[in-house]
């Protein structure tokens, strides 16, 4: 599933980035967030505003449209 | 002997370099605090220390990443300091093997033990220096806990090269030797590493090679090699297959020297972002904030200090001045120098240094705390519809202080259009001379709503810069923006950090008063004192009036078609700050009555607030418009700069003037 | 007098040499701005990229 479906605070596994911006998925590479890493929704601000997530020990942030594209199922 | 610091974004590398050199940068907690390469020299004289911009991995993406590099080719370096966060080593140690397979003499300095701890992490330093190969020093760059530790082992002991080698399987490195052989073999640079960063496509090692070498058969092997390992391990990219390998290297060695209890207590970052990053209050903390900092600079602490100055320097420092003079029978023509000119322009600058330090003090505690980061988070939504992306509002930030630092932290943008846009608006932020205009405006025509107008201005700077963002975009396509940020857990910030922090922002203010306004005013004295007619004319038949007559009818639908208004305008151009200098020195009335005084007889609250709008709008600069040609590297971008400036301020001016007439207010 | 030429000649020089070198150093731009212009000896040097 989408992680833009699952519930903010519940933690995740990332399945699949490819669908991401190659660009994104570069940066994401460099903080550490590959495919198989625990991820979890802490915040999302208004009006389809970008998340804050929690990973590998940092918190980071997306537009939604990103974290559409984030694979995951259940941890 | 020269050093190089090298460190992950946001891990205290700039704290550690002011600690181990005499001079002293700046610091803030966001990742891009340094875009440029800064020397300083090592506080033992034993060499200089060059302070780079913070990079997850030697493979740049960013223009500042770049910047480092470049360095690590092309510098001139004896040794390595790699500042490693203790917190965060699986990722750290990323760049350190990196580094460590570059094959320069190293040593780690391991940072933010005491976070680390309060994690829960313990780290057995022997066992990681004997894995790794280089000599760890435990740091707390903050406090500088351990830092004379790492400065006597820059000296005593020969750094340490390391014969790490990672085994990136049988396929990858086959390539790598493979690519190595095709290599010229008089590079100084170690060939293995070349051509592991070849294979992890690094442009800037790539475009140095590309110089000397024909790179076909090259990209050919990597294309094959990359084919291969989607086949058989099913990895996306050749990229994330040798990212993997290393984690697991680093992964391997964690295993041996780090212990991890779990600490189960809800950190301070966890519950002051429910409340900052919280979806209805996020905005509004943000413009509360920026609400309280006003009322701060301008009415609680600010203006009883500026009266205070200005009290003593319009009293006893100009009386005694005019005694002093008297006494020497000094001529008519240099006691006006002193006393209109030099006193009355450059002292009436002056007179806001408190109230620029104070806002100063508050930016640095902005960037200091992390909050920084949280904006650009908060941000991104309305930036998004614009084209541009929440880091953006980072560089818009810095431009608070001055426009020209702004400018350049716009390099931590990745997206080449969109750091090209954010260069453009940086220029509509209310910069820190600015606001010695609005001082001086809202003391005379806004007694009681003083921090609520400057707030209003510092949003119409960001409301303009993102309509004309929206505008700008039509024409500079921006392709899909990106937006990756990380947000640093909030720390409280240190006092002497914070005084020093300040006091670098500020003294620049001091002492560009002392050269640069001096300077002008000196000059505007001059073209106001002679005329046609000889010397000590009336101003109005002075040389600086004949001029701006020429321009102040065009400023007349501003509502301040005025030669003295056209004239400061005239001179801001070379720094802002002049504006209220100029308007000190023509419109001096001897008899000690206050410019407060003769500006509110000229300007009507509506005119004055049109008058601070243009100053906050018009043309950026000298200094600005200099670092602008540089950025963007031209000068299309440079002219167009101040052309727009010029239309928008003019076109917004005339709106709020002819507006509030038609509606009868402030008149 | 003489105090009076001395003083002219100070400070009309002081101004236009400040005034003429901040020129010069805002034409520069960035360094202008930077903390530790002084102790830099880096000099600011733009990488490009190519």
């Amino acid at each position: 599933m989408k992680l833009t479906e699952g519930q903010l605070g519940e933690t995740y596994r990332i399945q699949n980035l490819s669908n991401l911006h190659e660009i994104v998925q570069k940066r994401l590479l460099d903080l550490g967030v590959i495919e198989g890493v625990e991820i979890s929704c802490i915040h999302k601000m208004p009006f389809g505003g970008p998340y804050i997530l929690e990973v590998c020990g940092q918190q980071i942030s997306l537009r939604k449209k990103d974290v559409e594209c984030i694979e995951v199922e259940e941890a | 002997m020269e050093f190089a610091l090298f460190g992950n974004p946001n891990t205290g590398k700039t704290s550690l370099f002011n600690i181990l050199t005499d001079s002293y940068a700046y610091v803030g907690n966001w990742s891009g605090v340094t875009v440029e390469k800064k020397v300083g020299d090592l506080s033992n004289n034993k060499g200089q220390l060059i302070d780079l911009p913070g990079i997850y991995t030697i493979n740049p993406l960013s223009k500042d990443e770049a910047v480092a590099t470049e360095y690590l080719m092309n510098g001139s370096f004896e040794g390595i300091i790699n500042i490693v966060d203790a917190s965060q080593l699986l990722r750290n140690l990323q760049l350190t093997i990196q580094l460590l397979e570059f094959g320069a003499p190293m040593i780690v300095g391991l940072n933010m033990i005491d976070v680390a701890k309060s994690k829960g992490i313990r780290i057995d330093q022997e066992k990681l220096e004997e894995r790794l190969g280089v000599p760890i020093i435990p740091i707390i760059a903050r406090t500088g806990k351990g830092c004379d530790r790492l400065l006597d082992n820059l000296s005593v002991h020969q750094l340490k090269t390391s014969s790490i080698k990672i085994d990136y399987g049988p396929e990858i490195e086959k390539l790598i030797e493979e690519i190595m052989r095709l290599l010229p073999s008089y590079s100084k640079i170690s060939r293995r590493w070349l051509a592991i960063q070849l294979i992890d496509a690094n442009f800037v090692v790539r475009n140095k090679l590309n110089e000397i070498m024909d790179l076909s058969l090259v990209d050919y092997l990597i294309k094959d090699c990359e084919k291969k390992i989607q086949q058989r391990y099913g990895e996306k990219s050749i990229r994330q297959f040798l990212f993997k390998r290393r984690q697991q290297f680093i992964q391997s060695i964690l295993a041996d020297c780090v212990t991890k209890q779990s600490v189960n207590k809800k950190s301070y970052t966890e519950i002051i972002d429910a409340i900052v990053t919280n979806s209805v209050f996020g905005v509004i903390t943000f413009l509360g904030l920026m609400f309280l900092i006003f009322k701060l600079t301008f009415d609680w602490l600010g203006s009883p200090l500026s009266d205070f100055l200005d009290g003593l320097i319009s009293g006893p420092i100009s009386g005694g001045m005019e005694i002093i003079l008297e006494a020497l029978h000094v001529t008519p023509f240099i006691q006006s120098l002193i006393l209109e000119g030099i006193i009355g322009g450059v002292g009436g600058v002056l007179v806001f240094v408190p109230q620029i330090f104070i806002l100063f003090f508050f930016i640095s505690l902005l960037e200091d705390s992390g909050y920084m980061s949280r904006i650009a988070v908060i941000m991104d939504r309305i930036l998004e519809l614009v084209g541009l992306n929440g880091k953006a509002f980072i560089p818009l930030i810095i431009g608070f202080g001055c426009n020209v630092p702004g400018i350049m932290a716009a390099r931590t943008i990745e997206h080449p259009k969109e750091r090209l846009l954010t260069i453009l608006l940086t220029p509509m932020m209310s910069c820190s001379a600015r606001l010695t205009v609005y001082s001086l405006f809202v003391s005379v025509f806004f007694e009681q709503h003083k921090a609520l107008i400057v707030l209003s201005l510092y949003v119409l700077g960001i409301v303009v810069a993102i309509l004309l963002a929206k505008i700008f975009s039509l024409f500079i396509k921006t392709e899909e923006s990106i937006f990756v940020i990380e947000l640093p857990p909030y720390r409280v910030p240190q006092v002497r950090t914070l005084l020093r922090s300040t006091w670098d922002k500020g003294k620049g203010f001091v002492k560009k008063a002392g050269t640069f306004i001096l300077g002008g005013t000196v000059v505007i004295w001059l073209l106001s004192y002679v005329g046609p007619a000889g010397t000590n004319v009336e101003a109005d038949e002075s040389f600086l009036a004949l001029f701006s007559q020429w321009i102040a009818p065009l400023f007349a639908p501003l509502g301040f078609g005025t030669w003295q208004a056209a004239a400061s305008l005239f001179t801001g151009f070379l720094a802002k700050e002049i504006v209220v200098s100029s308007m000190n020195v023509i419109y001096f009335v001897p008899d000690g009555e206050s410019l407060q005084h003769i500006v509110s007889g000229v300007f009507t609250p509506l005119s004055a607030y049109s008058f601070m709008v243009f100053i906050l709008l018009y043309v950026p600069c000298l200094a600005t418009v200099a670092t602008i040609k540089k950025e963007t590297d031209s000068k299309k971008w440079m002219l167009f700069s101040i052309i727009y400036g010029l239309m928008v301020a003019y076109t917004i001016s005339f709106i709020i003037y002819q507006g509030g007439r038609l509606l009868g207010i402030g008149q | 007098m003489i105090v009076s030429i001395i003083l002219g000649v100070i400070i009309f020089g002081y101004a236009f040499w400040a005034l003429y070198s901040s020129i010069k150093k805002s034409k520069k731009g960035v360094c202008a701005s930077c903390e530790i212009a002084e102790s830099c000896k880096g000099n600011c040097t733009t990488s490009r990229r190519k």
